[in-house]
């Protein structure tokens, strides 16, 4: 009986170690993938420059006003360099 | 999936690549790419993100006390303290045209010759955080990037934003745009470095891959049955 036991208890071991390789092996295949993607992806080179399109809208009065707020005092000296 | 599907799967992932221009033409959807992975896998994005993350305290700081700015920085508190009441669509044309006025600086491709084989290879160049761009100016992605983080400043969710990778056909060049997400449905808006807010309509972009501080997708291959990864469901997160 105890023969009987541990021979099918081996044989279940092997089933199951034979699906989990077979599963590990799927798993590889598609990480194996998506890293060659992702290699492909990190290798483009990205780098276009657009000028300024004659179709862009127009802001508005508040917007713009923001802006030149915001350039105005990127470009005035910072009170701690000035001093 | 068995042995002989593997085997065929690069090939697969080569025809539908070749057939990808044909979707070209569609506006940008948030739905629409398929979930590659976490943002980490790419590590020169990954390194970004952690840059960004390392360089949050000086912006913070600087917002907070517009003395403790550096030079660089001293427009950025009144440019978010004006922009926070303004509706999203006047924030997202504010922001698009503010980063768009900086330099342009192109100069960051490497090319390395291999003693060996004396072949070249052109490394693209590396992406920028706001504050790198602010100070030095920077190519196309990197004005996506800025816009990316000055729009994560005044609260807009990761979840809404995408950096998007396209291939032009018109200037037959890649290109990097930003994509704001406008409703439950996907539809999105896309602010490019040329002035232009795109509202849905076509414009010449063939969508390659995007990518925000979570996740990256790709829009060239069909995902259910190449890359069969499931997206992490989108948790709430903290907008601030």
């Amino acid at each position: 009986m105890n023969k009987l036991c541990m021979t099918c208890a081996t044989a279940l071991l092997l089933a199951a170690g034979g699906a989990f390789a077979d599963d590990a092996s799927t798993v590889r295949t598609h990480v194996l993938e998506v890293k060659q993607r992702l290699a492909h992806l990190e290798r483009i080179d990205v780098t276009a420059e657009k000028p300024v399109s004659s179709d862009a809208e127009q802001l508005d009065e508040e917007l713009l006003a923001i802006l030149d707020d915001v350039a105005l005092i990127e470009n005035q000296p910072a009170a701690a360099e000035s001093r | 999936m068995g042995r002989g599907h593997a085997v065929r799967a690069p090939a697969l992932i080569l025809v539908l690549s070749l057939l990808a221009p044909s979707t070209g033409e569609a506006a940008y959807r948030f739905g629409d790419g398929v979930y590659l992975g976490s943002a980490s896998l790419l590590p020169d994005w990954a390194e970004t993100l952690q840059r960004a993350r390392d360089q949050h305290p000086i912006l913070d700081a600087c917002v907070a006390d517009a003395e403790r700015c550096e030079g660089y920085l001293r427009g950025i508190p009144v440019l978010l303290q004006r922009a926070r009441p303004l509706s999203r669509e006047r924030q997202l044309q504010l922001i698009n045209r503010y980063i768009n006025k900086r330099r342009y600086r192109g100069d960051r491709t490497l090319e390395i010759t291999s003693a060996l084989s004396e072949e070249t290879v052109r490394l693209p160049s590396r992406w920028s955080t706001l504050l790198e761009f602010l100070r030095r100016g920077g190519d196309c992605e990197d004005y996506a990037t800025s816009k990316y983080q000055l729009l994560r400043a005044l609260g807009i969710p990761a979840h809404d934003l995408r950096v998007v990778v396209v291939f032009d056909r018109a200037s037959r060049d890649h290109h990097a745009v930003l994509a704001v997400r406008q409703d439950d449905d996907g539809a999105a808006w896309l602010l490019d470095s040329d002035d232009r807010i795109y509202r849905g309509q076509p414009f010449g972009y063939r969508f390659i891959y995007a990518l925000n501080e979570t996740s990256i997708w790709d829009h060239e291959v069909d995902g259910d049955t190449v890359f069969p990864v499931t997206q992490p469901q989108e948790q709430p997160e903290d907008s601030s």
